[in-house]
């Protein structure tokens, strides 16, 4: 099929790590050609889980299948001396280099580590995807996605108002940044031919504290979960006979269509109900009155009823639930694909769609080194004797 | 704003129909990137963003008497506001003209109130050959759902993320939305320049968030389960959970990333329980034992704040995060090192603290590029600016109602 591979002429090096995985597979997924750097003993991503067993009767990293996808995978250890060389044609191959410094060399070299990659090849775009960012007093200390979530001011207004806040133990935050990082970097291209190249230092803190800074420093407002729990009711999960169904109830329309949807019983009929705030303040009144009445219906027809009548709503979904879901299958949310590892995998597509395609057929995740011999002999003009000799000394 | 420099989208023209969050904060990170955005609101129907969210305050009034955007308002920012009446032909005329100048169109209306305006794609692509347009749909514009009405945290239970996380966030899949739409318009730029033609690009809000959960749905399929177990949801993770410390409502994140962090651990803790009793030695025995583990932890953490907590661990390289609270954040030096602070001037709401622009880019940097506008603001300056007319036609296009 034809594709509008937007990105076709980006050529991005990734020499990060999970940090930089979200970022590159996004420019990969758009079109560009994606070089993904892992030590020779493989990237650390490899031993995540879940996993699944491969066609071999491996252990497969499902994240690795799912975020080095479409990319090239090529094995260096950048610590040995010989991987200068190697390393600087890579660099010198490329438009953009992706990394992540561990926060101990951006304690010792801070700025100085982009600086480098741009001293090799002034055009290019040096995109640096971090806990903490590559400057500041906290630019030595280890971060993760729960460590962003938690100091960004988000972790601590969602849960039981008794606590303890509840963790949303995957990547996500992490790759919130980098697809920050992967919007900067399409950016930085653009401006190469007028400004040269230039240093991108995406933190996740500054990223995702940017979406709660306001409400504080901004609007003196000191947010609690207390707070966030009777926020806009009928807002949150509700448990039903089956299932649980999910509402945001925030117009005045919105009101009336809920107490249709649970028959308008006269306990809601006050019309100062329709006021958010006058809502939260009978929160004790409300909330059992409501899951009593949820309590009796079945969740699926709720998400039904509640769409005629214009509530925004939904049901509660796990991941397994939503590969069977009508909608998702419909507009197929997943392409079979032949991981050459994983066999046959339900790959989340990229979620950009167009008339014809942009994303290109789907390439499952490199092997370890898959790409040596294209990378190295096709692309960079390296001999195979030269590819051999880094081989036998452990430098790929 | 002329005194900032220049950002990588400078010179770009966007054209924005984006109602509530997703669709206000989208146009606003190709505002910080420097695009000139055009927002167009109607003042018979103004922006959700404009909801009280200062809960329990008084609201605050712009002179025209529309409610001035102040929580997520901010995601106003950098934007030219301009109100036109769509139901009103010559308002609709002024949309469609403003369009011909933009290099970019962003919409997410519900499916089919494009098409009533004569902006279906189609329509865009025969009239507007060379424009970017991005539609957000929550759910995409066909499939059984198209017409179902979705806030972000409808998405995020539709698609898994609250499931997995246990509380119904309202806005997390408005952030990655935005986030990817943004990056959606740069590429196709990107791909108009080359091609030398425009491009139609659909992001359905559902699939964005979706996107960053690509590992459990790989699983589910493979291993044949709604959701792996919590031990394995954690990914490279060695241990992770919240503990309590000094104080109240005090929380830190303690996130073990190897073997080597968590001996650390261990050793600060001084619990040597952690690396050597069998209940602690796999990732699935530390989830059983979840309790007495973090009785353990719990101990050591209680007895501290929650900086000297995170000091103490993260001296030894243990990964650690405090809880922080929307004070505690105000003050964080990190922050304020960076240049995270913008004081704005607001003329109905006062002096404001915003954030700067996460894009840090060392020659063409994201900024925050201006405060939230009144409704209708800069209808004037667009439309003198944009389309060349003079004040006369401005104020006859104003008594036939364009601007309502």
């Amino acid at each position: 099929m034809a594709s509008l591979p937007l990105l076709a002429d980006l050529k991005v090096l990734d020499i990060g790590n999970s940090w930089t995985a979200y970022a590159t597979k996004l420019l990969a997924d758009l079109g560009a050609v994606v070089i993904k750097v892992e030590e020779p003993s493989g990237d650390p991503m490899r031993h995540w889980t879940p996993v699944a067993a491969g066609k071999d009767g491996s252990q497969v990293s499902l994240h690795y299948a799912y975020y080095h996808a479409n990319k090239k995978g090529i094995t260096l250890d950048t610590q040995t001396a010989a991987a200068a060389d190697i390393l600087r044609a890579l660099v010198n191959w490329c438009d953009v280099v992706v990394i992540s410094p561990d926060p101990q060399d951006i304690m010792a070299g801070g700025t100085e580590i982009p600086d480098g990659y741009l001293r090799i090849k002034p055009l290019l775009v040096v995109a640096s995807v971090t806990g903490f960012g590559l400057t500041g007093p906290y630019r030595g200390m280890q971060s993760s996605s729960a460590v962003a979530h938690a100091m960004s001011g988000k972790l601590y207004v969602g849960g039981p108002p008794e606590g303890p806040p509840a963790l949303f133990p995957v990547n996500v935050f992490v790759d919130m940044a980098g697809t920050a990082a992967a919007l900067a970097i399409v950016s930085a291209i653009r401006v190469v031919p007028a400004v040269g190249g230039q240093v991108i230092d995406i933190a996740a803190h500054e990223y995702h504290a940017a979406h709660r800074f306001h409400q504080y420093a901004g609007n003196s407002v000191l947010v609690r979960r207390s707070d966030n729990t009777n926020y806009i009711i009928p807002q949150g999960m509700w448990q039903t006979k089956k299932g649980t169904v999910e509402f945001q109830v925030w117009t005045a329309d919105q009101w009336a269509g809920f107490q249709k949807l649970l028959a308008n019983p006269p306990e809601l009929a006050d019309p100062r109900l329709a006021d958010t705030v006058y809502r939260a303040h009978h929160a004790e009144y409300l909330r059992p009155f409501i899951a009593a009445r949820l309590l009796e219906r079945d969740a699926a027809d709720l998400f039904r009823q509640a769409q005629e009548l214009h509530i925004p709503s939904a049901v509660l979904n796990t991941p397994g639930d939503l590969l069977n879901d009508p909608h998702a299958q419909a507009q197929q949310f997943f392409a079979p694909v032949d991981d050459g590892e994983l066999g046959r995998a339900e790959m989340k597509r990229s979620p950009f769609r167009s008339e014809p395609p942009i994303s290109a057929q789907q390439e499952p995740a490199p092997a370890l080194g898959e790409h040596n011999q294209e990378v190295y002999v096709d692309i960079l003009r390296f001999t195979p004797s030269d590819v051999e000799g880094w081989r036998r000394a452990g430098i790929i | 704003m002329s005194e900032l420099p220049d950002g990588p989208l400078t010179g770009t023209r966007v054209v924005s129909f984006g109602q509530a969050l997703a669709g206000s904060e989208c146009p606003a990170l190709l505002a910080d990137l420097g695009a000139e955005v055009v927002k167009v609101e109607s003042l018979t129907r103004a922006l959700n963003v404009r909801l009280r969210s200062r809960r329990d305050h008084p609201p605050v009034y712009e002179p025209s008497g529309v409610e001035a955007t102040s929580g997520v308002g901010v995601t106003a920012r950098g934007q030219l506001a301009i109100s036109l009446d769509m139901r009103n032909p010559a308002g609709l005329a002024v949309a469609h003209r403003l369009i011909g100048k933009a290099d970019v169109l962003i919409e997410n209306f519900s499916v089919g109130v494009m098409d009533r305006w004569g902006l279906s794609n189609r329509e865009l692509e025969l009239r507007y050959p060379q424009l970017v347009s991005l539609s957000m749909p929550g759910y995409g514009s066909s499939g059984p759902y198209r017409d179902y009405v979705a806030f972000g945290g409808n998405m995020s239970s539709y698609i898994g993320t609250t499931a997995m996380w246990g509380i119904s966030d309202a806005t997390q899949n408005d952030y990655v939305a935005a986030v990817h739409g943004a990056l959606a318009v740069v590429a196709g730029l990107a791909y108009r320049d080359k091609a030398n033609k425009g491009i139609h690009i659909e992001l359905p809000q559902v699939e964005a968030g979706a996107a960053l959960l690509g590992p459990y749905y790989l699983d589910a399929a493979a291993n044949h389960r709604d959701l792996p177990p919590r031990a394995e949801l954690v990914g490279g993770g060695y241990y992770l959970d919240v503990f309590p410390c000094a104080g109240p409502d005090s929380w830190l994140v303690i996130d073990v990333r190897d073997a080597g962090q968590w001996s650390a651990l261990a050793q600060v803790i001084a619990e040597p329980a952690l690396t050597e009793d069998p209940r602690f030695l796999t990732a699935e025995a530390r989830w059983a034992n979840r309790s007495d583990l973090n009785a353990l932890i719990s101990r050591w953490t209680a007895e501290r704040t929650s900086y000297q907590a995170m000091t103490a661990l993260q001296s030894v390289g243990v990964c650690a995060g405090v809880a922080q609270d929307g004070e505690q954040l105000y003050h964080d030096p990190q922050l304020w090192s960076r240049g995270h602070v913008v004081e704005v001037e607001h003329p109905d709401l006062g002096m404001y603290r915003y954030s700067q622009s996460a894009l840090k880019m060392s020659k063409t940097p994201g900024l925050y590029r201006g405060r939230q506008p009144r409704a209708g603001e800069h209808t004037r300056e667009v439309l003198t600016r944009w389309l060349g007319i003079d004040d006369a036609e401005v104020d006859a296009l104003e008594r036939e109602g364009a601007f309502a």
